[in-house]
């Protein structure tokens, strides 16, 4: 019984000491947390409580953050120009193909056909192309014929004009001749009335004279008819060479002419023809070859399958040189220029350094739907340095385009620069006092937690949790100092 | 049901322990503190004693005050608030409010005892209200007298956090958060008192003693919860005022 009494007393007195114990520890751990040691630099009891971090000389670095998707820079689909059925596809996704290298075999059969069609269109377009030619060329007889005739027109046309020139010359000699043998009757008169000669030769004279007049007038008759004759002539001429005429261009005839016409216009079509078969033919063929230097990346038709006029057949895709395609939001496109640095972050990427540079800037914004509102993007181009990364095609990164770099410049949190609504940037500034300075400052560039600032000195006190009764002298208890760089310090 | 529970102790006819016998046993015999209870479901003398003690401690840790007000100030300040002139010229109810401490005894325990009941009723139990209520009386006796313990030490130690407990912990704990004054109600005294009217509705019932503590410490966990909840109301309003701003 006493050993039982015993043992439930000791028990108690275990816990007696437990629970001072206990009770001890509270004691001594509230007192050591009552002696804050910043007490001992006198620090108020009392303030406004703020967060404070100290101003300091570092290198910030603004970046523009976007997700976007990996593409080939270079990629080339090739599609069927005709319906098809694919005999044997010679590539599988992966191989790595040259251009103009065999990447399907089609059923010849329709080959065959097309070059069967090809050679009857050739023919006849050979027959209409010969229809036409002796349409429009004329026949060498009758070409002969028509500048025989026309020869002898002119000679008929010269032959009588020399008659007429020869008459006219008799008729000019018999009208002097006539006038002579006036001059000679009037003499002979005058010398008849004087005796001097006898009346025989008056008659003489006379009968001379009026046979002159004879000759005179046939004479001129015949030439009235020659110029009838030269009429003539000319008429035939003219006949000659228009037949000639004809002879050389049959399209004159304006019969002939429609028919040369509809002629043409069948040589034009079959011409066509045969064009747009060989276009197929080459099309096939080129359908059939890799169109660049590449990796087949994507094979859209199966051995043996049909595949419609039109339809891709496969991807190649230049694996060596990779893009990314991110839409920047108008707040972020104005500072993205071609040539700025990008970093990378992805699942497939780790922790492995993969560089790029932007390669293009769209030069006009889209409108997106984001939910509920729309929003205007810019397209940005990021070309992927690295040819030696583990990034593939349709991998979704995380980029971030560094938009500028400063080094050795005094950067404090964003939370401590306050906006005023002139657009004043301030920093409150927890002097040495425990009183706060409001002072106007630039700032200049941001990373996402800091801003670069001018008129703030390294390891001043920034306060990083303004209220508006943070005013110029109120006095401050800080909670917390922070000198660690925070997220926004990228040094790379 | 409360007669059955009474039988017992009708039958022994044990005599009532005394006040200070039930003082010193709830320390150190807390299972015949409790079997007296069962029988002798008495609450008078535990309430005055508490009472007594209330206001005891309050006008002990009254040199406190500045310390606390300076903190709420403080709080508000962030909340852009200058409370501290008001906090100060309040100087004057603080001594007067002191005496309204056993009022706000009455009411926790008229309303945590009720809850006390309620939890314990839906594990069962079969003890009278005022038995329970009795129970709680006599672990407000453990609580408080842990708090007489607490206060000069605080005083000593110029803070006024709950030195007994996880606060004393966290020298920056922020007033204002739910989570600093749910841990600072896990008071070493409190956790006892607790425990104690755990052990007293598991023999009030026969239960095991593991039944009995959950019960007790549902009840401090959903009351402490609720407490803390009304406590930092304020703040988490004008968190949502800050931020709709």
């Amino acid at each position: 019984m006493n050993t039982k009494i015993k043992s439930i007393n000791n028990k108690k007195l275990i816990m007696g000491i437990g629970i001072v114990s206990i009770l001890t520890i509270f004691v001594v751990v509230a007192a050591i947390n009552q002696k804050n040691p910043s007490d001992s630099k006198g620090m108020p009891k009392s303030g406004i409580p703020v967060n404070i971090e100290e101003a300091r000389i570092d290198t910030l670095i603004s970046k523009v953050s976007a997700t976007g998707i990996v593409e080939a820079k270079e990629s080339e689909t090739v599609y069927v120009s005709n319906t098809l059925k694919i005999e044997d596809i010679l590539v599988e996704t992966g191989d790595t193909v040259k251009k103009d290298e065999a990447l399907v075999n089609y059923d010849p059969s329709f080959k065959k056909e097309l070059e069967q069609q090809l050679k009857e269109t050739e023919i006849a377009l050979q027959n209409a192309d010969l229809r036409l030619q002796s349409m429009t060329t004329a026949d060498q007889i009758e070409i002969l014929n028509a500048e025989s005739s026309l020869s002898q027109a002119q000679k008929m046309f010269r032959d009588t004009q020399t008659f007429l020139n020869q008459i006219e010359l008799s008729v000019e000699q018999l009208k002097l001749k006539v006038k002579d043998a006036e001059k000679n009757l009037e003499n002979n008169k005058i010398l008849f009335n004087e005796g001097a000669i006898a009346k025989r030769d008056l008659d003489e004279s006379n009968r001379q004279l009026t046979e002159l007049k004879n000759q005179l007038s046939t004479e001129e008759m015949k030439i009235q008819s020659a110029k009838l004759d030269i009429e003539n002539a000319e008429k035939q001429k003219s006949i000659a060479q228009h037949n000639l005429s004809t002879t050389y261009n049959k399209f004159s005839d304006p019969k002939q002419e429609a028919e040369i016409k509809i002629q043409k216009n069948q040589v034009e079509s079959q011409k066509m023809r045969v064009d747009t078969l060989k276009e197929k033919l080459e099309e096939q063929l080129l359908s059939s070859k890799a169109s660049m230097n590449g990796t087949v990346v994507e094979i859209f038709a199966e051995k043996g399958a049909w595949i419609n006029q039109n339809s891709p057949l496969l991807k190649i895709s230049n694996l060596d040189n990779l893009i990314i395609k991110v839409n920047m939001s108008e707040y972020d496109a104005p500072s993205i220029e071609k040539g700025q640095r990008v970093t990378f972050k992805g699942d497939a990427i780790k922790n492995a350094l993969v560089e790029g540079r932007v390669s293009h800037v769209a030069p006009t914004a889209t409108i997106q739907n984001m939910g509920n509102s729309q929003e205007a993007m810019v397209e940005v181009t990021i070309e992927v340095l690295n040819k030696d990364s583990t990034l593939k095609p349709g991998y979704t990164v995380d980029v971030e385009i560094i938009t500028a770099e400063h080094e050795d410049t005094v950067v404090i949190p964003l939370l401590g620069v306050v906006d005023e609504k002139d657009g004043t940037k301030i920093a409150y500034i927890m002097k040495d006092d425990y009183t706060v300075e409001r002072r106007v400052v630039k700032t200049g560039i941001y990373s996402d937690l800091y801003v670069e600032v001018t008129g703030v000195n390294e390891g001043e006190k920034i306060i990083t949790n303004y209220n508006p009764n943070i005013k110029e002298g109120a006095k401050v208890k800080p909670l917390e100092t922070k000198t660690q760089l925070g997220d926004g310090h990228d040094k790379n | 049901m409360e007669g059955n529970l009474n039988l017992n102790a009708m039958e022994t006819e044990e005599k009532p322990l005394g006040f200070f016998q039930k003082l010193i046993g709830i320390f150190v015999n807390p299972k015949e503190v409790i079997e007296d209870i069962l029988s002798y479901p008495k609450m008078l003398l535990p309430l005055i004693y508490t009472s007594i003690l209330i206001i005891a401690v309050y006008y002990i840790r009254l040199p406190l005050v500045p310390i606390t007000n300076q903190k709420m100030a403080d709080i508000y300040l962030q909340y852009g608030m200058d409370l501290s002139q008001q906090l100060e010229q309040n100087n004057t109810l603080y001594y007067i409010s002191g005496l309204f401490g056993p009022l706000s005894l009455l009411m926790i325990w008229g309303i945590g005892g009720i809850f006390l009941w309620l939890i314990a009723k839906i594990f069962g139990d079969k003890s009278s209200i005022k038995q329970i209520y009795s129970l709680y009386a006599h672990a407000f006796m453990i609580i408080e007298t842990g708090a007489l313990i607490a206060a000069p030490l605080g005083l000593l130690l110029k803070t006024d956090i709950v030195i007994f407990s996880p606060a004393a912990f966290m020298p920056n704990g922020n007033a204002a958060s739910f989570l600093y004054n749910f841990l600072s109600m896990f008071e070493f005294f409190t956790i006892w008192g607790m425990l104690f009217a755990g052990l007293g509705i598991s023999l009030f019932n026969q239960f095991s003693k593991l039944k009995g503590m959950i019960i007790a410490f549902l009840h401090l966990l959903l009351g402490n919860a609720f407490i803390a909840f009304t406590a930092t109301l304020q703040f988490l309003m004008l968190n949502l005022v800050n931020k709709n701003i």
